[in-house]
């Protein structure tokens, strides 16, 4: 693809089925009904002039450059606001239209510096085009007179500048923060010749304001008002390439705009079916990481922890890990040895990763970062519906009526769906948050939840159950629903449970500090309020009952109906993007890729004869469980690739000491992230700008990834993706790989792989996106699961099966010494552990993490917003500073785990989730008192580091 | 690692040391068993012996049964009997409510 703008219809689609045919300049031409005459002309090749119109934002109508005639009518009224007409005539080049246009242009010109050609939008620029367009010549006018000219430029954004010099006040801005965005932090100021477009007060700049940087206004804005940076100093782009973001589990489609190698702008693509045309701070700007100076290119390998680390070849670090290997399992055995698979990384490259430990270790020692998040979501919905992913595509939540947002935080952690979430929820949708804290979503311009279940944390189960109770007792069941899909007996087992009147909300109130009248309240909204969705994330499941909430989630949903139509489901957030896919990898350790149990022969053989190697039919260890075992010494060497365990799992201290006790630690990443501390052989990783593959998001929507510029791991041409880095491991280990490109390694996941038969990177290219099971039965893919019935069992034809999920109380408790409960969450600037975008300049609006504490609590402890305070649990102790808040309640702190030096997870237990080993880091007993400055960790975790990541100066060469 | 600072306190789940030790491991039992109990025994004693036997690595597995059943609840000390009786744990077909296919 070269570089040209992605067309733009100028009006909304409707998606109306009815035509209308109507006469445009003499041409007959039929639409859908309801459209404008504006998109109709567009949608026959004539573009009618126009500037403040946009297709992703209603029709303004302000410009008065898209006037037209039609007969009929009078006047000249513009076409962005018309809707066309059965059989209506119109005419949109006349003489009169001509003068017209010219006039209003040549307005628009005299009040317009006249820099194009040193402007940063030269060639690029709707004014420009449109200036072209009406044919304007002169400005009778001069430029002498009062205007806008002299106004100074907003760069206070990092990522992108406003030039009011250069507004021609279409509001596009302003739409798109509502309409598409739904922040509402733009608006015009000011009146007739003094408006302005202005980022809430007066005095506000771009940085100060409510704006979330989701660059919505950028990409709306027809002239070089809103700029990216970027383009300012790089230069127009000269081509661009359809590429999946590699943050969040939305899976949105970018156009990644070229110039050479070097990466000017990532602008969402509209066509994307996941974001449709949105984007969020992290996917449109913070790709900066990419050639950060910490980036390590080279491979390297040192004897022992505490010496510096060596630049090697690749083929010396790949011989080096090899021989590690080989002798470790020569020595202590195959299940000494494991993998971790990531969830950032292509499932074609975790494909391979768990091939290689499978196949080439020999061991099912592998696991994924999905066990610290997403676990108890596959192993819930398999349990209760079949099959272990969310039941929607994202667009259902446009038809949803009730939205149940439970345990995620969306407008922060999940931005993009958050904005289609909100748009839903301002045309009238209900909204039912529980979440111990107050997020955005519970009040925000325009929205407000019609109840908050502010629960106490830990206690998921008990809210769920007592909802459950009021369904049951008060007869809001969908009988014929459960009767015809679900296993009645198993029903009945489950509504008698949840019938008990120890179950009743005013039973549960005392332990989930819920009033009995809002549980009662929200229960009857969700069964009764037409179409019910789920949407829930971490906080669902990082508890040592998180499986059980994820299933008792599903009884609700199936107890009322609400599954398999749009509109409704059960919608896991996932935290990365490809946790999905790494899952449907077989990365866990007891299933191979489609989630088919290990122990099961048939589905082994199938494996053993196109890998040519027999596999073990034990399951393998976890990440906690390959951290207990190597503190115990039986687990000796481990391969990571993506993951810094050190930093995102829980009881740093345990992580660390089970890393300190393996012999041969083979960190695969873009920086010598935490866990390289600990590790002997570094392999540099490349990210999703570098390399061919497929991300699957949070709806099973399988993406393609496309290289847009070499690794930076080699010179021009000889840096290795990741795919090439497992496989050249391999081959050191003597396993004879010779994939040529990702797609060779898809199509052995589809021949492996029932769920993914159909799936191939042609038939992606040519759908755009496929979302799983595509096979003979789905070729093009299942947007809503389980339309027909549930897919339990061998077979795939079992009913929905309800599972009593009994209350059991965490056994982290709170006492005299740690008083309150702390619980974790992500901020929207920042992703995960921040190892990218902490080196971004996505650090101005988050530059440390705070500990979130209620005023009541804060007084107690006479501490002030911005005071250093202790904040100590049973396992450890960090310092940061605190923020004083109602958004949490009292009893409760919260603070987020984005950056190293606070470390959260020193704090964090090794309780986890009964089923999966899914740490509970949304529930840790904790104290918090005045600090008179960090922890002696704390100081001595920057010359750790640092000694850490020593690399010896490179000898001469022989 | 150095520079992190002891619990405290003791921690309820003694995992120190010797990690693949009876402590973690009784707990992971107790603990899988007191989430199916609402089932009743019988069902909760099938149901964490199969979870055992589809979730544990062999050592773990090996650890609990070489482990002293009294220091288990009656309900996880009976599953583990019951995956002692079955002998070799690899080999029967996984149950279907937990090992299905995902192609629907």
């Amino acid at each position: 693809m070269g570089y040209e703008r992605q067309p733009d219809f100028g009006t909304p689609a409707t998606g109306s089925p009815d035509t209308v045919t109507l006469r445009i300049d003499g041409r007959d031409v039929t639409v859908p009904a309801g459209v404008s005459v504006m998109r109709a002309a567009a949608l026959a090749g004539s573009a009618i002039p126009r500037l403040c119109a946009t297709d992703n934002l209603s029709a303004f109508g302000s410009c008065r450059l898209c006037l037209v005639e039609v007969e009929g009518m009078k006047g000249t009224p513009a076409s962005c606001t018309t809707p066309v007409a059965e059989g209506m005539v119109v005419r949109t080049r006349t003489q009169r239209l001509e003068k017209l246009r010219r006039g209003v242009m040549e307005l628009y010109i005299s009040d317009h510096p006249l820099d194009c050609l040193t402007c940063s939008a030269n060639g690029d620029c709707e004014l420009q085009d449109q200036a072209a367009a009406v044919g304007l010549r002169d400005v009778r006018y001069g430029h002498a007179g009062e205007n806008h000219l002299g106004l100074s430029v907003d760069r206070s954004n990092p990522y992108f500048a406003f030039d009011p010099a250069k507004c021609v006040v279409c509001s596009r801005c302003v739409r798109a923060c509502d309409e598409v965005q739904g922040t509402f932090a733009l608006t015009i100021a000011g009146r007739g010749f003094a408006s302005t477009v202005s980022a809430g007060q007066a005095g506000d700049d771009f940085l100060g304001s409510e704006c979330v940087s989701c660059g919505a206004c950028v990409q709306a804005c027809p002239t070089a008002a809103l700029q990216e940076k970027t383009v300012e100093d790089i230069g127009k782009p000269e081509r661009a390439v359809v590429t999946t973001c590699a943050y969040c589990g939305v899976g949105c489609t970018f156009r990644a705009e070229m110039r050479g190698q070097q990466l000017v702008r990532m602008v969402p693509w509209k066509d994307g079916k996941a974001n449709r045309g949105h984007s969020c701070v992290k996917g449109r700007f913070a790709w900066g990481y990419a050639n950060h100076r910490d980036r390590i290119t080279s491979p390297m390998i040192r004897e022992a922890v505490d010496r510096p680390w060596r630049e090697v070849s690749w083929d010396e670090a790949l011989s080096f890990a090899a021989g590690r290997l080989k002798a470790i399992k020569a020595r202590y055995g195959a299940r000494a040895l494991g993998g971790i698979t990531s969830s950032r990384c292509t499932n074609e490259e975790t494909f391979l990763v768990q091939k290689l430990v499978r196949a080439g270790f020999g061991t099912n020692n592998v696991d994924t970062c999905a066990r610290v998040c997403h676990s108890p979501t596959g192993y819930g919905l398999k349990t209760t519906f079949g099959a272990s992913a969310g039941t929607q595509d994202f667009d259902s939540v446009m038809q949803a009526d009730v939205i149940i947002v439970m345990g995620a935080n969306p407008t922060d952690a999940h931005p993009v769906f958050a904005s289609r979430m909100k748009r839903r929820l301002r045309q009238g949708a209900r909204l039912i948050v529980i979440d111990p804290r107050r997020i955005d979503l519970v009040r925000s311009p325009h929205i407000e939840a019609a109840h908050h279940l502010a629960l106490q944390p830990g206690t998921n189960v008990a809210v769920l159950t007592a909802m459950a109770h009021v369904v049951v007792t008060e007869g809001l069941t969908d009988e014929d629903f459960i009767r015809e899909r679900c296993e009645w007996d198993a029903y009945q087992d489950w509504a008698g449970f949840v019938s008990d009147a120890r179950h009743s909300p005013e039973a549960l109130a005392a332990v989930t500090r819920v009033p009995a009248e809002t549980v009662r309240a929200a229960a009857r909204l969700y069964a009764t309020g037409g179409n019910s969705a789920i949407y829930y994330g971490l906080g669902v499941t990082e508890h040592s009952q998180g499986s059980s909430t994820v299933m008792a989630i599903a009884n609700l949903a199936m107890a009322t109906g609400n599954i398999g139509r749009a509109g409704v489901g059960v919608n896991p957030l996932r935290g990365q993007n490809n946790v999905q896919g790494s899952c449907d990898m077989g990365s866990f350790p007891h299933e191979l890729s489609g989630y088919r149990h290990i122990s099961d022969a048939s589905v082994r053989a199938l494996f053993e004869q196109d890998w040519g190697v027999a596999l073990d039919p034990e399951p393998g260890l976890r990440i906690p469980n390959m951290l207990d075992a190597a503190i115990d010494g039986s687990f000796r060497a481990i391969y990571i690739q993506g993951e810094d365990i050190l930093q995102s799992d829980p009881d740093t201290a345990h992580v660390a000491a089970g890393l300190a006790a393996m012999d041969c630690v083979i960190v695969h990443d873009l920086f010598l992230n935490e866990t390289a501390a600990y590790a002997h052989v570094f392999l540099p990783g490349s990210t999703f700008l570098e390399k061919d593959g497929t991300f699957t998001n949070a709806e099973r929507r399988i993406q393609l990834v496309r290289k847009v510029m070499e690794p930076a791991n080699g010179p021009d041409g000889q840096g290795l993706a990741d795919w090439q880095v497992t496989q050249a491991l391999a081959n050191a280990m003597g396993l004879g790989w010779n994939y040529t490109h990702p797609c060779e390694i898809m199509d052995e996941i589809a021949r492996l792989t029932p769920a993914f038969a159909g799936v191939s990177h042609a038939r992606l290219e040519e759908a755009g996106s496929l979302q799983w099971p595509v096979n003979d039965a789905c070729p093009a893919g299942l947007p809503i699961m389980h339309a027909e019935g549930f897919v339990r069992g061998p077979d795939g034809k079992g009913k929905g099966r309800f599972v009593v999920t009994d209350y059991v109380p965490t056994d982290e408790k709170t006492g005299p010494r740690y008083p309150l409960l702390l619980t974790t969450g992500r901020i929207l600037s920042q992703y995960n552990v921040g190892t990218q975008t902490r080196r971004t300049a996505n650090v101005v609006w988050h530059d440390e993490d705070l500990l979130e504490i209620h005023p009541s609590d804060a007084e107690n402890r006479g501490i002030r917003t911005g005071d250093r305070v202790r904040l100590a649990s049973r396992k450890g102790e960090t310092t940061l500073r605190a923020e004083i808040t109602d958004r949490v309640a009292p009893g409760v702190v919260y603070t987020t785990f984005h950056h190293p030096g606070t470390q959260a997870n020193v704090v964090t237990t090794e309780f986890s989730d009964w089923a999966t080993n899914c740490p509970e880091y949304k529930v840790t007993a904790v104290q918090v008192t005045l600090s008179n400055g960090p922890t002696q960790w704390q100081e001595d975790y920057a010359g750790r580091a640092a000694g850490a990541r020593r690399i010896a100066a490179a000898e001469p060469g022989e | 690692m150095p520079g992190v600072r002891p619990a405290p306190a003791a921690s309820p789940l003694p995992n120190r040391g010797n990690s693949m030790n009876s402590g973690r491991l009784r707990y992971m039992a107790d603990q899988i068993a007191r989430n199916f109990a609402a089932g009743g025994e019988a069902a909760a004693i099938a149901a964490t012996a199969e979870h055992i036997r589809l979730f544990w690595d062999p050592r773990m597995k090996a650890a609990i049964l070489a482990d002293d059943r009294n220091a288990l609840s009656p309900v996880a000390a009976a599953a583990v009997d019951r995956l002692a009786g079955q002998g070799a744990w690899h080999g029967s077909a996984p149950d279907s409510s937990c090992a299905s296919k995902a192609d629907g």
